[in-house]
């Protein structure tokens, strides 16, 4: 698999969950494409000693995740005012002006937004562990394999980091209808 | 059937359960009623974290990954190989060379006439043996690393 051509059809195959994978935890942007790289370039230099005891796919989910987290400590490092390290940046825009009430709170788009914004607040092996079950449809093994954790600790992830989200969302829609008593119910 | 007002909840929440959008008045009773904000909420997160988001993939993706790939690594490992063979000390080889120079040297400062003795031909034939041999170790490396 060391030759560019037979890597060139790996990276083919793969890059769409690894692309989609990053969008999730890290947001839209032209980071992903950097990073997605990154990812290759980390699987290609590690192929050495990859002896296949594990599927290929687990390893290069270990990586993506990996470099997503890398990501998220230089964020933190450099406190890039982005909408993950300030949870309330960008809020507002997303949920628009004063004239949104709490009904529009609830419209699929915002609460959507609303989600995808508080998975950023979890913990790197909540987030990982959403991520890979609900959009990659991972099963617990694969989750506990790819993480190296056991599985039982993916099940406490996985209902902590669903709770987390419910209360954020939750607490948005207070939060909104407290900001606008004239607008609430 | 529960519900608030007009509202059947298990039907709201079966609604939510399939990602039906809801109605204003929908939207109304999930507010007050405790069941449904329950529903919606798991539904909105469970819907949210199930889908996959859009990506933009460009065309030649793969194509600039291959460009930024390292040097071949198969190269890298049988250079590091060749490195680490040339820091090798060969204690075999050190030891022959040394008893070639001893035998040598009592070749030259021994009596002329030892060597027509038994013991002298003997003692020039190991040394000739060992000359023999490190010359052919020293062929055998040089064929391997060129």
């Amino acid at each position: 698999m060391g030759a560019p051509v037979e890597f060139e059809e790996v990276v083919r195959e793969h890059q769409e969950f690894v692309f989609r994978t990053l969008t999730r935890l890290t947001g839209t942007g032209e980071h992903v494409e950097d990073l997605a790289q990154e990812v290759f370039l980390r699987l290609y230099r590690g192929l050495d000693s990859f002896r296949g005891e594990a599927k290929l796919t687990t390893w290069l989910y270990r990586i993506t995740l990996n470099v997503a987290q890398d990501e998220w400590k230089r964020r933190k490092k450099e406190q890039a005012n982005t909408s993950f390290d300030d949870p309330d940046a960008g809020w507002a825009e997303r949920i628009g002006g004063r004239e949104d009430d709490a009904e529009q709170i609830l419209s699929r788009r915002q609460a959507m937004a609303a989600v995808n914004h508080a998975l950023g607040e979890l913990s790197e092996a909540e987030r990982s562990v959403i991520v890979m079950f609900h959009q990659e449809e991972c099963t617990y093994e694969q989750i506990a394999m790819v993480l190296k954790l056991p599985l039982n600790t993916v099940r406490t992830h996985l209902h902590r980091g669903r709770q987390k989200l419910k209360e954020r969302l939750k607490e948005r829609l207070t939060e909104r209808r407290s900001v606008c008593p004239a607008q609430a119910r | 059937m529960s519900g608030t007002g007009e509202m059947n909840c298990d039907m709201l929440q079966s609604a939510m359960k399939q990602g039906r959008a809801l109605t204003a008045a929908e939207r109304a009773h999930v507010e007050s009623c405790d069941a449904c904000l329950e529903a919606w909420l798991n539904a909105t997160v469970t819907q949210t974290l199930d889908a996959k988001p859009e990506t933009r993939i460009p065309q030649d993706f793969a194509a600039r990954v291959v460009a930024r790939l390292p040097e071949k690594q198969v190269v890298q490992a049988q250079r590091k190989r060749a490195r680490d063979r040339a820091r090798e000390r060969h204690w075999g080889l050190v030891t022959a060379v040394a008893l070639v120079a001893i035998g040598l040297l009592a070749a030259v400062v021994a009596d002329p006439g030892m060597m027509t003795t038994v013991m002298g031909v003997i003692a020039m034939t190991i040394v000739a043996a060992e000359i023999a041999g490190i010359g052919l170790w020293l062929a055998l490396r040089w064929q391997r690393t060129s």
